[in-house]
């Protein structure tokens, strides 16, 4: 029965596209999705589960355009925990600064309390000028590993600019950063980016949080 | 037939100087016991020192409100160190005629570093007292003990082209302390941080490490901190570290089982204070028990003059529990 649930879930889950936008808005506009999926395990009777948030947003001093699609994939593995992959594809138009934060969760009960894992990509870009930015960044996490990757693509006028980071699925080195050298033509430009990787325990009372994040800055003088 | 106020204030003046004491040593270990009673508390110190001073004055009264000062016993102490390699240990007990019995006791050795401390003690209706040291090091180890009825934290800290500073207060209720470190070399920084807290019958240690190779050119920055609460309501227990690019270097990351000239990584052990067993498994940041491994070279030389990059990780910890 918890298996096809879980089929269920799954189908549902690999079906849905979450398609947000907003127009017309001079200086802010954002986009936010949130979805857990939990399911009884058939020797704990405790909820195991999943979820991921996405959130974006973008500001301009004329119109600013955001488009927003998201994907997930919830795989469960051998009832007890859930390995999740996720893609977002953002697109922003007439914008002067652009963010993101995406997070995926997993939820694994125990006889004694519960373990949570997360694994997060943060990403924020500016200019001074209006620019056009195309964004796909997504990440997998599983019961003991977890990564992600966030790649951009920056538009101003005619002219092109790409960046990107990336961290390994063990979570355990530093995001590998990479970008286009032409993009020194961009005065003020910046782009911070960042993953995290977070671990907690709360059994017998006693709460425990240890998390691993890099961060990388680009700056443009 | 009671004495008047004048007289009773020339008794009390005469009362301070007899009972002050000074400790003063030069390459030697001293130590000295006092113990202030009257019909309400006994109160008791030790302090012993080594490559330290240490001047206290204390008030005693028969009574509180004698004379109408609002206590009974009223103590004051400092002490510093006077060698870069020191060590103290101060411990207070009061116990009011009614029997409750406060204590608190503090310890603090330095190699390469230097550490001042403060007591005060205040016997009326209540007792009230509380130890507060600081203890800084400069490529050099600390070993602390701080303690009340309660609690009990111990630390040790060795520093390698780094600076370290701890402050720390306790009281019989509570015990907090928080520490800074920082690297002040090119190369060859580092660290190793073993922290541990005992309170409500559960134990928690956490350990801290950046080693950094001297051989490379260029070498990286890194910063720490630790904080600690505990008393009666819970505890709480915070690490971090962070591994830092500077203007000189980038920091590139190292994969798979190549290990890099810098390494870094944390454990936490949770276990029951009367049985030892772990309350949960050891946990690692990285989680996969391993170090995070990785280089600094030397900014590119092909990158553009006007692009500036900065990468940096930070490993973290946090335990609560009541």
């Amino acid at each position: 029965m918890t298996k096809i649930l879980a089929a269920l879930l799954v189908t549902l889950l690999l079906g849905s596209v979450a398609v947000a936008s907003a127009g017309d808005t001079k200086t802010n506009v954002g986009t936010f999705t949130y979805t857990n999926v939990y399911f009884k395990s058939p020797e704990l009777n405790k909820d195991v589960g999943g979820g991921y948030t996405v959130s974006t947003s973008a500001s301009g001093d004329d119109e600013t355009v955001l488009d927003f699609k998201t994907e997930a994939n919830f795989n469960f593995v051998d009832g007890r925990s859930v390995s999740i992959n996720t893609g977002v594809l953002t697109s922003a138009s007439g914008a002067k600064s652009f963010g993101m934060v995406a997070a995926l969760t997993q939820t694994i009960p125990t006889t004694n309390g519960y373990r949570i894992s997360q694994f997060r990509t943060h990403s924020s870009t500016f200019t001074p000028y209006l620019f056009a930015i195309q964004q796909l960044s997504g990440g997998e996490l599983s019961s003991n590993s977890a990564g992600g990757y966030n790649m951009n693509t920056v538009k101003i006028g005619e002219n092109e600019y790409d960046f990107g980071a990336a961290s390994t699925l063990t979570g355990s080195t530093l995001s590998d950063i990479v970008y286009d050298p032409s993009i020194s033509d961009i005065s003020g430009f910046g782009w911070e980016n960042g993953f995290d990787y977070i671990d907690s325990i709360n059994e017998c009372g006693l709460e425990y949080t240890g998390a691993l994040s890099t961060n990388s800055i680009l700056l443009v003088g | 037939m009671r004495p008047n106020k004048r007289s009773l204030r020339r008794i009390t003046a005469i009362c301070v100087i007899l009972i002050s004491i000074l400790a003063f040593t030069a390459d030697a270990t001293v130590s000295v016991s006092i113990t202030l009673f009257n019909s309400e508390t006994t109160a008791h110190e030790s302090i012993g020192v080594d490559n330290a001073k240490y001047e206290s004055s204390a008030v005693l009264l028969p009574y509180t409100g004698f004379a109408e000062f609002p206590y009974g016993i009223h103590s004051d102490g400092a002490g510093s160190s006077t060698s870069s390699c020191g060590k103290f240990s101060h411990s207070v007990v009061a116990t009011k005629s009614k029997g409750d019995t406060k204590n608190v006791d503090v310890s603090v050795e330095t190699q390469s570093g230097l550490f001042k401390w403060s007591k005060t003690l205040d016997a009326s209706n209540d007792v009230s007292m509380g130890i507060g040291a600081t203890s800084q090091i400069s490529s050099g180890t600390i070993d602390a003990s701080y303690s009340n009825t309660n609690s009990a934290e111990q630390k040790r800290v060795s520093t390698k082209n780094a600076d370290y500073e701890d402050k720390s207060q306790v009281t019989p209720d509570s015990i907090t302390s928080e520490g800074f470190g920082s690297s002040v070399g090119e190369t060859g920084n580092g660290f190793y941080s073993s922290i541990e807290i005992q309170n409500l019958g559960k134990t928690v240690k956490i350990e801290s490490l950046v080693d950094e190779d001297d051989s490379e050119t260029e070498g990286a920055d890194n910063n720490w901190y630790d904080g600690i609460r505990a008393d009666s309501d819970g505890s709480s227990m915070v690490g971090s570290l962070s591994i830092l690019s500077n203007d000189k270097c980038e920091l590139l990351p190292m994969v798979g089982l190549s290990a890099g000239t810098i390494i870094a990584g944390m454990s936490f052990t949770p276990y029951y204070t009367n049985t030892n067993n772990n309350i949960f498994e050891v946990r690692t940041v990285p989680v996969d028990y391993s170090f995070m491994s990785f280089i600094a070279v030397p900014k590119p030389s092909l990158q553009p003059a006007n692009i500036k990059t900065y990468e940096s990780a930070t490993l973290s910890m946090i335990a609560k529990w009541r």
